[in-house]
């Protein structure tokens, strides 16, 4: 889990309210600190930086606008995953991605944290891999386990923002990755042979 | 714990946040159950290597523009609140709901109809009232005009009286009352006729007849009272006019006195 990126709900709440009661200079810092994981969270829906970018600032933007539809028992970070969802949703009906090659800069192989050419060659490939198996999962399982994996989110939040029952996005994450895992052995083994 | 409950936990299991009593409920499910326990060795290893995929940093241009964008809000939202004082009150002031929308609306439309009603029936009554006070004014010189050619002395006295009840007599009253001082048999009724004039005298042109009508007076108590009513205007005309008069051998010597010291006063 990306505990260096978890946020304080209950300061983001207020940080929130301030921003529904006209002090939306206060949006700027909200912005400082769910910018990086929103813009990986679109990054590993749509595998494309300038996408994932403007998905973000969308994403601010109906803040913004919607700023006052913010309730009292509202928590920050589902709300705002629940405006992400809606955000692309909508960009997906307008653009037609080709999500494995969408972005060249996505088939960069990552530097490897690995000393010695060989490991962080392959470490490169296993990292390249991922990302072409993620891509290829089913959108619905995708959004589900990245929401689970990556977003630091509990399944308490994941539940509110898929409106489901927790059990239900417990069961939905694990079919996600033994899919994930197939298409993962799939392509390893293309390659291999 | 069977098989199906097994992948409800697994998830939490692998991240350490399953709680006593279910981890030990899932640990001897999977002690049990082989192709649970190798389905969830590697999924776990799997689920660990999904992490290896790096979190990448947005470009900084993303929020240089988000700042843009935050800043022109801002901007935006100060000058539309100063538009919305207006709004604002109005909405304040407005009902919500539609039936008391519509009463307001019903009642601001009555208001209005009877203040238009009642401002055309002033203007209606103002006009009527002017225009009665205009017949009433055209009846009293009608009055006046036919009382002052009455063959009885008593009812041209009362057509005299009635010209004091016109504001602003027309010419044909003017007339009347110099026609009278000049011609009329009964002295009483011309020295009413002088008194009524009197008020006129301001006026050049009933001066100019008045002053007429002096040099052809024989009788001494209208002379004495056309001099007097001419004085009041203390103008050259006038002056010449009771000089005339103080000159003539024949005048009365009351009247060449009064009107010797009249001229002396206006002098």
């Amino acid at each position: 889990m990306q505990d260096q990126t978890r946020v304080q709900p209950l300061e983001d709440h207020h940080l929130m309210r301030a921003v529904r009661n006209g002090d939306v200079g206060k949006l700027a810092t909200l912005y400082a600190r769910h910018q990086r994981p929103l813009f990986n969270f679109f990054l590993r829906l749509t595998s494309s930086r300038p996408v994932s970018e403007d998905l973000v600032h969308d994403v601010f933007t109906r803040i913004l606008k919607y700023r006052t539809s913010y309730g009292e028992q509202e928590n920050f970070t589902p709300w705002m995953y629940r405006i992400a969802r809606n955000v692309h949703i909508e960009q997906a009906r307008k653009r037609r991605l080709e999500v494995v090659a969408g972005d060249p800069e996505m088939q960069r192989e990552p530097v490897s944290p690995e000393p010695g050419p060989e490991r962080r060659a392959e470490y490169g490939q296993s990292v390249a891999l991922l990302r072409r198996a993620l891509a290829m999962l089913p959108e619905d399982k995708r959004e589900v386990l990245v929401l689970s994996r990556f977003q630091n989110l509990r399944y308490e939040e994941i539940a509110r923002i898929l409106e489901c029952e927790v059990g239900t996005v417990k069961v939905r994450v694990y079919r996600a990755v033994r899919q994930l895992e197939q298409i993962y052995n799939e392509l390893a083994g293309e390659k291999a042979s | 714990m069977n098989c199906e409950q097994a992948t409800e936990f697994l998830l939490e299991y692998w991240d350490s946040a399953l709680d006593e009593i279910l981890r030990r409920e899932l640990e001897a499910h999977l002690a049990a159950c082989p192709a649970c326990r190798s389905e969830a060795a590697r999924l776990k290893t799997f689920w660990l290597r999904l992490g290896a995929i790096p979190d990448e940093a947005p470009n900084a241009s993303a929020r240089a523009r988000f700042e843009a964008m935050l800043s022109n809000f801002e901007r935006a939202t100060r000058r539309s609140r100063v538009d919305a004082g207006f709004d604002s009150w109005w909405d304040n002031w407005w009902p919500k709901r539609p039936a008391a929308q519509l009463a307001c609306s019903l009642g601001m439309l009555a208001i209005g109809l009877l203040a238009g009603h009642a401002l055309t029936v002033d203007v209606q009554r103002s006009r009527e009232v002017a225009r009665l006070q205009e017949e009433i004014g055209s009846t009293r010189q009608l009055v006046a005009l036919s009382l002052m050619r009455e063959q009885s002395a008593s009812q041209r006295l009362k057509g005299v009286d009635w010209s004091y009840q016109i504001p602003r007599p027309e010419p044909q009253v003017v007339n009347a009352l110099l026609e009278t001082v000049n011609y009329d048999d009964t002295i009483d009724v011309r020295l009413a006729a002088v008194d009524a004039l009197r008020r006129l005298s301001a006026e050049a042109e009933v001066r100019t007849r008045m002053a007429s009508a002096l040099d052809r007076q024989d009788s001494p108590l209208v002379q004495i009272a056309l001099i007097d009513a001419l004085a009041d205007s203390r103008s050259p005309e006038a002056l010449s006019a009771i000089r005339r008069v103080a000159e003539l051998k024949s005048v009365n010597p009351a009247v060449r006195a009064h009107a010797e010291s009249v001229m002396e006063k206006m002098r």
